[in-house]
C-alpha cells in the first residue's frame, strides 16, 4: 500500500531511529544533571547588581534592598529588591517577560529586560566576576 | 525542479512559517525559551526536502519579515532570533549530511538544540556575560529537548503524508535525495 517513494524514503531517512533516541536521551539526561549540579551549588549570598543601557549600573549589597527605575530604548524598567530578593516590578516592554521571571536570590540567577536593555544579576561564584563590591 | 516551482514552493514555506512564527508569538506564555518551536516544523521540511540553501534563505526571510509585523526588526530580540534561526539551519544542514544514522526527529533535537545554545551565545556575547548565559544551559537543552521531539514529529508526519499524496517537496520526487 506505502508508494514506491516512500518505500524508498523510508530506507534512506527514518523517523524516529536509535541514533535520534540516544540524542534525545542524551540531552535529557545531561540537561537533569546539570540542573541538579546547579541547584546543588552552593548559595552563598550576593550582590544584585542592575544594568541598564547608556552604562546604567546599580549595586544593591547582599540581603539589601531598594527600589531602582532603569531607563532605557522602550521605556523605564522598575527594578525592587527586598532583602536581597530581586523582581521586576514593572516594565514597558510589549511582552513582559521580565515581570513574569519572577523573583531571584542565589548567586548567578538572571533576569532581564531584552527590548529595554536591562538585566538583573546576583553576584556569585562567577569566573569573571568581582568577589566583592564596595562602595 | 524548476525555478518557477522552486520559488512558488518556497513562497508557501515561508507563508506558513511566518504564520506559525507570529501565532507563537502571540500565545501568552512568559517561557522564553518557547520561543520559534512551530516554525521550524517548516524548516525541518525544507532541510529535508529542499537542502540547506533553501532552509537558509527561508529562515533568514522568515525572521525578517516576523521582525517587521512584531514591530522588533533590528531590535536585540531580532539578533536573538537572527541568531538561534541560521545557527540551527546551519547545525541541522549538517545533521542531515549526517543522516543515515540520524532520522527526522533527529535533525530537529540538533536544530532545536543549537536554536537554544546559539540565543544564548548572542545574548551573553551581547547582553549579560557569560556566567548567567552559562547557567541556563541545562534548562535550555531540557527545552530543546522536548520542543525538537514535538517539531520532528509533526514534520515527519507533515513529509510522510504529503509524500504519499505526491505532493512531497523538491529534491525526492525527482529523484534526488
Amino acid at each position: 500500500m506505502l508508494s514506491p517513494i516512500i518505500r524508498r524514503r523510508r530506507r534512506r531517512l527514518g523517523i524516529l531511529t536509535t541514533a535520534d533516541r540516544l540524542l534525545l536521551a542524551f540531552m535529557v539526561v545531561g540537561a537533569s544533571a546539570g540542573l541538579v549540579a546547579l541547584a546543588f551549588s552552593p548559595a552563598g549570598s550576593g550582590a544584585i547588581i542592575i544594568r541598564g543601557e547608556g552604562g546604567f549600573e546599580e549595586t544593591v549589597a547582599a540581603g539589601g534592598s531598594g527600589t531602582f527605575v532603569v531607563p532605557g530604548p522602550v521605556g523605564e524598567t522598575v527594578v525592587v529588591v527586598e532583602d536581597g530578593v530581586a523582581h521586576v516590578e514593572s516594565s514597558d516592554c510589549r511582552h513582559q517577560i521580565c515581570v513574569n521571571m519572577g523573583r531571584i536570590r542565589a548567586p548567578g540567577e538572571l533576569i532581564a529586560c531584552v527590548p529595554n536593555g536591562v538585566t538583573v544579576v546576583i553576584e556569585g561564584r562567577s569566573e569573571d566576576g568581582p568577589d566583592a563590591v564596595t562602595r | 525542479m524548476d525555478a518557477t516551482r522552486r520559488t512558488a514552493h518556497l513562497a508557501v514555506l515561508l507563508a506558513v512559517s511566518l504564520g506559525l512564527s507570529v501565532v507563537e508569538r502571540a500565545i501568552p506564555i512568559p517561557v522564553p525559551f518557547l520561543r520559534a518551536g512551530l516554525a521550524n516544523i517548516v524548516t525541518v521540511y525544507a532541510i529535508i526536502t529542499m537542502g540547506l540553501v533553501d532552509a537558509l534563505t527561508l529562515t533568514v526571510l522568515r525572521v525578517i519579515l516576523a521582525s517587521l509585523i512584531g514591530g522588533t526588526f533590528l531590535g536585540p530580540t531580532f539578533a536573538l532570533s537572527m541568531g538561534g534561526g541560521v545557527a540551527a539551519t546551519l547545525a541541522m544542514g549538517a545533521a542531515r549530511a549526517a543522516s543515515p544514522p540520524l532520522g527526522i526527529v533527529g535533525i530537529s533535537l540538533v536544530g532545536a538544540l543549537c536554536h537554544n545554545l546559539g540565543q544564548l551565545i548572542v545574548v551573553g556575547a551581547l547582553l549579560t556575560g557569560a556566567s548567567p548565559a552559562l547557567r541556563l544551559v541545562p534548562l535550555a537543552t531540557l527545552m530543546a529537548a522536548g520542543a525538537g521531539l514535538v517539531t520532528g514529529l509533526i514534520a515527519a508526519l507533515v513529509i510522510e503524508r504529503l509524500d504519499r499524496h505526491g505532493l512531497g517537496g523538491a529534491g525526492r520526487l525527482e529523484g534526488r535525495a
